[in-house]
């Protein structure tokens, strides 16, 4: 990972006011275009808002002289395209909110009963499911257990656990991410560790769950 | 702790850091403690990674095709202009393919005969791949079947978990693959 600033960007601050710094804007545009747009594409749902979000970042970009891409301080930790792209999504995620009020939060466009949906699916797997569920949400959601009880005890339970377990949880269970996804996310070489980490959670879950007199869990 | 007040969102640079693994143990340690508790920060670690994923992905994906490029230019002969009367067959195009989907087995089973998927359209084999629980490969095989009998010699062990997958070849060197797909066996297989 390289720690020096892309050269575009480097010509961009070096260039002086006038046709040259519109020049050298012009190309940085042209090498960061489809990256804004597909920011852009991310989170606004016609092409018009599209390219109008698309034109808001880079307006907001090249505002006062460039000074949120002055921001970027190559460290040596992360690619400029990457940070771009966190930059660019929250100007998106700005200019929705100037338009429509509060930006929706980061699970908006989620049907709630999906949601709620997603995480039952953690109380059915721990108070009477089948561990092995977890490869593919979305079993059979009858068990015998007072739901809301279950479900009380189980954030109560979940609350204790290292915030790492529960980051586990939540990107399963809340944001429904592939094992995959969250073995990159969480730094896990494989898939596999975060198949045993949830099953182990499981195991460990429904014996809290048992020792608060909850005998519904299967082993 | 969970109800405990958030504390000031990640900055642009963390989370940039954070998904192009640039942070250090105790500082990404402090980037999933908060991200486990901020369901912004989370949404936006989440996200970044995608959109970043795709990028990369997008570029890898022209390498290969840039190289078929080169090599039917170099060793392609000009044929000149076609005869415009001859009758075109060709195939329907295909413009998105699909990883097979895995049937069966799946989630708790009474018995292991065989594994069954779905048809890729223009696939013409299968690789299935089967691992314990450990990750390590079980077997592993190739068919132009959509489902595979399960050697009566393979050792499955009663109540762990399993994983299998399956992908399909869709033309010469590229394979798509499914998910991995977990099941247990519930009771050991009668001898045969």
């Amino acid at each position: 990972m390289g720690a020096a600033v892309p050269p575009e960007l480097s010509r961009l601050f070096d260039a002086p006011a006038g046709v040259k710094r519109d020049e050298v804007w012009g190309s940085f545009v042209a090498a960061h275009s489809r990256l804004i747009i597909r920011v852009a594409r991310s989170i606004n749902p016609d092409h018009d808002t599209v390219m109008d979000a698309y034109a808001y970042v880079l307006e907001r970009l090249r505002a006062d002289d460039c000074r949120r891409l002055r921001d970027y301080a190559p460290d040596g930790r992360t690619k400029f395209t990457t940070w771009l792209v966190v930059v660019a999504r929250r100007l998106c995620l700005d200019l929705l909110r100037r338009r429509y009020g509060r930006s929706p939060p980061a699970s908006a466009g989620r049907d709630p009963a999906v949601q709620r949906a997603a995480r039952r699916r953690l109380v059915d797997l721990v108070a009477g499911g089948d561990p092995d569920d977890i490869a593919a949400p979305g079993g059979d959601p009858t068990h015998s257990l007072n739901a809301a009880e279950v479900s009380r005890t189980l954030t109560q339970l979940t609350s204790r656990l290292h915030a790492d377990d529960r980051l586990l949880l939540k990107l399963r269970f809340d944001d429904e991410l592939s094992a995959p996804e969250i073995a990159r996310l969480l730094g896990l070489s494989t898939p596999f560790h975060v198949y045993r980490r949830l099953t182990f959670l499981f195991g460990e879950l429904r014996g809290a769950l048992r020792e608060r007199g909850i005998h519904g869990a299967e082993p | 702790m969970p109800g405990e007040k958030i504390e000031a969102h990640l900055t642009a640079m963390e989370v940039a850091a954070y998904v192009d693994n640039g942070l250090e143990a105790a500082a990404r340690a402090r980037v999933r403690s908060h991200v486990a508790e901020c369901d912004e920060c989370r949404g936006e670690v989440i996200a970044v990674a995608r959109l970043a994923r795709t990028g990369r992905r997008r570029w890898m994906a022209l390498v290969p095709l840039a190289a078929a490029a080169a090599l039917v230019l170099y060793i392609a002969p000009w044929q000149g202009p076609s005869d415009s009367t001859a009758p075109v067959l060709r195939e329907p195009g295909v413009t998105t393919i699909v990883a097979p989907t895995p049937i069966a087995p799946h989630g708790a089973v009474t018995a292991l005969p065989s594994l069954t998927w779905s048809r890729v359209p223009l696939a013409d084999r299968y690789k299935v791949t089967l691992f314990d629980a450990d990750g390590s490969v079980l077997w592993e095989t190739q068919t132009a079947d959509t489902t595979a009998v399960v050697p009566p010699s393979l050792r499955i062990v009663v109540g762990v978990p399993h994983y299998w997958k399956v992908a399909a070849r869709t033309e010469p060197g590229r394979w798509v693959a499914s998910d991995l797909t977990s099941f247990t066996l519930s009771r050991a297989p009668p001898q045969r």
